[in-house]
């Protein structure tokens, strides 16, 4: 097994080689990128169900389609992002060629996490590969089946020089951490990504962070509280509740909490049967760590269990549950819940649930159930978070059009599509002049005078402005 | 006091009166009012911080910061408003689109440089985007962080925009505090505390550093007119620019003629005397001079050498034959001073490149061969028709592609030095050692907001949304599939054209077909010319 700075060096060889420049070898790259995840599809199937025991149709939802669906939207369109972008220009610059060239950055590092341990290892890589960089790439060992069949599978299908799998656990990150690196992608969690940032600090590496939170999801105003449900409880109990955007607690009126109750318990009996833990499509917990930090939370917790509560250490099985009666400072509250359990905080106006949600984290997504514009439009104006959706959970992200990242405390950086490739690449200003006019040039030469300057702020300030 | 500073800010900012537009453009006008009206003292400030000339002052720092404000004055509109993006089917009858919005509170620490711009024109973006900000100018220019301390409060808003003044002690005051964005810029040692400091709060920074550009000379371009131009870009600020030309790569068989006609130009531009010239200016401080002088050390230069410490004077000085291990080729020189390395060729000099780090620009003097197509390009440029990439990729000769293809910087000029900093549409920023980030004109905007990724759904249609529910089967699973399925229209390129050749065709075939309907059917067409025609 080579060393961290043996796998490195292989890398920074073939990435100064210049191989992985040329579109026809990132386009190939991709090619069999799609090819590894459309010929492995039972298997991924089969390893993600042996880590979270995610039913068949999550998996292909959220780690084959999302995956394939990138892959294309980035094949079709790289020719065209490749392409140098041509700028406006001022009166002084008029017969230059300005224009802005995307490069690649080098050797980048992507870390993955256990949640969707094959999307969010391989979506980023898409980027990494169209931007035309080499990467290393870091699973998530918690996701013990994924990490191995991703290592596996990459070298069987990618490039080998430029691309390498390294395995291992916090010590073993922590060691790749202190190698250089042109660009870092860290997926997971704040206390970890502070020590990321910390160790790129020391090369000036520029990181990006996916990071999470706690999702809002504000109920108000009138409400057609069957297909809410229906949306709610698709995207809180969608893998267990593990989803960096799943909605971690809901914030609405008595009344509407009252109605919402029953229709929940509805939808949950329609969506898993009257035993949840004999369903087919329901996932379980990831880790013995992560079901013990949950029970914790619900025996700490000050709130009524309504439905669900119960769980079976062995089957690392939680029932969706959900809680009413939680007020701001409840255990809940404390931290990102990350499981299938789903606290409901009863605050009678929207401004003072905004007011609540703003005095939080800046979360990664922000949801809002509605069928008044007005409720979507004022909680949209008035809070901030990395998305935005309104009458749905976690959907916005199947949208390669959409930058998918966080800001404050869940991140920073974006990726999807054409954002992934824009992170790893490095936006370089070209400007090409002539040789003629040099006369022209005069006007900025000494000795200087008050003549020159005049006609200097003349041409420098044309519609399309400039500096200098 | 300065975490008194930062809440007063950031009440402010949660109060949500930086947020409307009208407001962000009051701030941007009385921000230019603030230029315009007090030049002198800005001028004079500079004087007395750095020795600038009366006329580099606004050639350097403020016709830029003016421009950026009268370009964010003019396009605010447009930056701030909802961008739209491509759907799917699944979301066919949504909104979806990204909305801009603040990030809060910014830090922003200025360089001694160009205080004016390099603190200002980052402010410009932060006010722009709504954000509040606290300014921190570097203590090195001393005037003029005091000047700026004065004048702000008096034109902005004095709880959004404090100005912290101090030293290195004050700087790790804030940096211990929460920012929402860290915009630095300065050396990359401190470029790396900064980063380290805002790891601790996970707060997003912009660095803008510096680094070693290189100034590669080919041998068969216009020499003259090639010195002429570095020799500007090297000794304005005294050569104290981030984007100043760092050393110069050339073949031995033109070093002497670099040395005489850049010893030709410096006559020309200050005289026999360059410490009489009331345009060239001074190092900044003793230490920042000493350091400089040690850099030379052991050196007999071509052209310069003097120096008078009482004054920070430092003659514009030119060395030659310079070894690649010496300490002038191990760090930024930041001076007046310009060491010449010679290469072999082309490929030398980009493998000199290539083994340094990345730096912050990149200036290549190469002659274009392809004169004839220039006078075509001529026109189009001056009719701002844009051209088709491979029109414009003829213009790059073999020698100037392969240069930048082969090499990567922050930014590049060809023929020229510096002139990429002057285009706001153009991104300025490093990449590597030389920085993180990008600003100027609407990049900076961008840089100090957030993107945020709206989907505006309805609670209808839920009959549509009921296949991705469980419990699952194979049939519900594929209409998903099929409904997620990116992108929905293939819009690269070759699609579109030949979607409209298709559609062309297809409309004139079926006129066609209309028109020979009409004839076989003997229709009396109201067509005239066809009455006209069988009369």
């Amino acid at each position: 097994m080579d060393s961290h700075s043996q796998v490195l060096e292989r890398l920074r060889t073939a990435f100064r080689s210049g191989i992985t420049l040329p579109l026809e070898f990132r386009r190939t790259q991709l090619t069999k990128l799609l090819a590894l995840v459309k010929d492995n599809e039972e298997q991924i199937v089969k390893a993600l169900h042996q880590d979270l025991a995610k039913p068949k149709f999550e998996t292909i939802l959220s780690e084959v389609e999302i995956v394939t669906n990138d892959l294309h939207y980035t094949m079709s369109n790289l020719a065209t992002w490749i392409q140098p972008e041509y700028v406006s220009k001022n009166l002084a610059t008029k017969l230059d060629d300005c224009f802005v060239r995307r490069e690649p950055l080098g050797v980048v590092l992507i870390i993955g996490p256990w949640n969707y341990p094959l999307q969010l290892l391989i979506l980023p890589l898409v980027g990494a590969i169209a931007a035309g960089n080499c990467a290393v790439i870091k699973p998530s060992e918690v996701s013990s089946a994924t990490d191995c069949l991703v290592a596996e599978l990459i070298p069987k299908y990618l490039s080998q020089d430029c691309y390498a799998v390294v395995r291992g656990g916090a010590e073993e990150t922590k060691a790749l951490l202190q190698n250089r690196f042109d660009h870092i992608f860290y997926t997971g969690s704040q206390a970890v990504a502070r020590s990321v940032v910390q160790a790129a600090s020391v090369h000036l590496t520029p990181v990006t962070l996916e990071l999470g939170g706690k999702c809002p999801c504000l109920i108000y105003g009138r409400i057609n509280i069957q297909a809410a449900a229906h949306r709610l409880v698709w995207a809180k109990y969608f893998n267990a509740g593990q989803s960096c955007v799943a909605p971690d607690y809901v914030l609405c009126t008595k009344a509407t909490r009252d109605a919402l109750v029953p229709a929940l318990i509805t939808v949950l009996e329609e969506f898993y049967g009257k035993e949840p833990q004999k369903s087919p499509d329901l996932s379980r917990i990831v880790s013995a760590r992560h079901f013990t930090r949950l029970m914790k939370l619900l025996e700490r917790t000050k709130g009524k269990v309504v439905i669900g509560g119960q769980s079976n250490e062995d089957d690392k099985y939680i029932a969706p549950t959900v809680l009413v009666d939680v007020e701001e400072d409840d255990a809940l509250m404390g931290e990102e819940i990350f499981g299938p359990i789903l606290p409901i905080l009863t605050v009678e106006e929207l401004e003072k649930s905004i007011e609540l949600v703003n005095r939080k984290e800046k979360p990664l997504a922000l949801y809002v159930f509605s069928d008044e514009s007005s409720v979507v439009k004022t909680t949209m104006e008035n809070t901030t978070s990395g998305g935005f959706c309104s009458n749905d959970g976690i959907i916005h992200m199947a949208l390669p059009g959409l930058p998918f990242g966080g800001v404050g405390a869940s991140g920073w950086g974006s990726y999807h599509g054409r954002w992934g490739f824009e992170t790893f690449s490095h936006r370089r200003a070209c400007m090409l002049r002539g040789w003629a006019l040099e006369r022209f040039n005069g006007l900025r030469y000494p000795p200087y005078s008050e003549d020159k300057l005049k006609w200097l702020r003349w041409t420098t300030s044309a519609y399309s402005t400039c500096s200098l | 006091m300065e975490r008194q500073l930062l809440q007063r800010a950031k009440e402010a900012f949660v109060s949500g009166r930086a947020r409307p537009l009208e407001f962000r453009l009051q701030q941007l006008h009385a921000l230019q009012r603030m230029i315009m009206e007090k030049e002198t003292e800005i001028s004079t400030a500079l004087k007395q911080d750095i020795n600038r000339s009366q006329y580099d002052t606004p050639l350097l720092e403020l016709i830029g910061i003016e421009n950026e404000i009268k370009l964010a004055i003019e396009k605010l509109a447009q930056w701030a408003a909802p961008r739209p993006v491509e759907k799917n089917l699944f979301t066919i009858s949504d909104e979806v689109y990204i909305q801009p919005e603040p990030l809060g509170v910014v830090l922003i620490i200025g360089a001694w440089n160009y205080p004016w711009a390099l603190t200002l024109i980052p402010l410009v973006g932060a006010i722009a985007a709504g954000n509040a900000a606290v300014v921190k100018p570097s203590e090195l220019s001393e005037c003029s962080s005091l000047l700026l301390h004065t004048l702000l409060p008096r034109y902005l808003d004095k709880d959004l925009y404090p100005v912290v003044t101090g030293g290195v002690s004050e700087t790790q005051q804030l940096l211990r505090l929460r920012f929402d964005h860290i915009f630095y810029t300065g050396g990359s040692t401190a470029g790396k505390l900064v980063m380290e400091a805002a790891a601790r709060h996970l707060t997003p920074v912009t660095l803008e550093l510096g680094g070693k550009s290189p100034c590669y000379i080919d041998k068969d371009c216009d020499v003259r007119t090639a010195c002429r131009r570095v020799t500007w870009g090297k000794f304005v600020n005294c050569g104290q620019t981030c984007i100043a030309p760092d050393y110069i790569l050339c073949e031995p068989c033109i070093q002497g003629q670099v040395v005489e006609f850049i010893r030709q130009t410096l006559l020309e531009f200050y005289g026999a005397d360059p410490k009489c010239s009331p345009d060239y200016g001074r190092i900044i401080n003793q230490q920042h001079f000493s350091r400089i002088m040690s850099l030379m050390e052991g050196y007999t230069p071509v052209v310069g050498g003097q120096s008078d410490s009482s004054q920070c004077y430092i003659a514009p000085t030119v060395l030659k034959d310079v070894p690649p291990h010496s300490r002038l080729m191990q760090e930024e020189i930041f001076g007046p001073v310009l060491p010449i390395v010679t290469v072999s060729d082309m490929e030398d000099a980009i493998n000199f490149i290539n083994e340094r780090e990345k730096p912050l620009a990149l200036y290549i003097f190469c002659s274009d061969q392809k004169v004839g197509l220039t006078k075509q390009k001529t026109t189009f440029r001056l009719l701002d028709l844009s051209l088709c990439d491979s029109c414009a990729s003829f213009y790059l000769t073999k020698a100037i592609k392969r240069m930048i293809e082969e090499t990567t910087s922050g930014g590049v000029t060809v023929n020229d030095v510096m002139m990429h900093y002057t285009i706001s549409s153009l991104p300025f920023g490093g990449v590597g050692q030389s920085g993180m980030g990008r600003y100027h004109g609407k990049h900076t905007f961008d840089q100090l907001s957030h993107q945020k990724a709206c989907l505006i759904r309805s609670l209808k249609m839920e009959r549509v949304n009921l296949a991705r529910y469980p419990p699952q089967d194979r049939r519900r699973a594929r209409r998903v599939r099929m409904a997620l399925r990116s992108p929905l229209i293939d819009t690269s390129k070759r699609t579109l054209i030949w979607a409209v050749v298709a559609t062309i065709l297809g409309i004139g075939l079926f006129i066609t077909l209309l028109v020979i309907l009409l004839i076989a059917a003997g229709l009396n067409c109201t067509c005239w010319y066809w009455r006209g025609f069988y009369n």
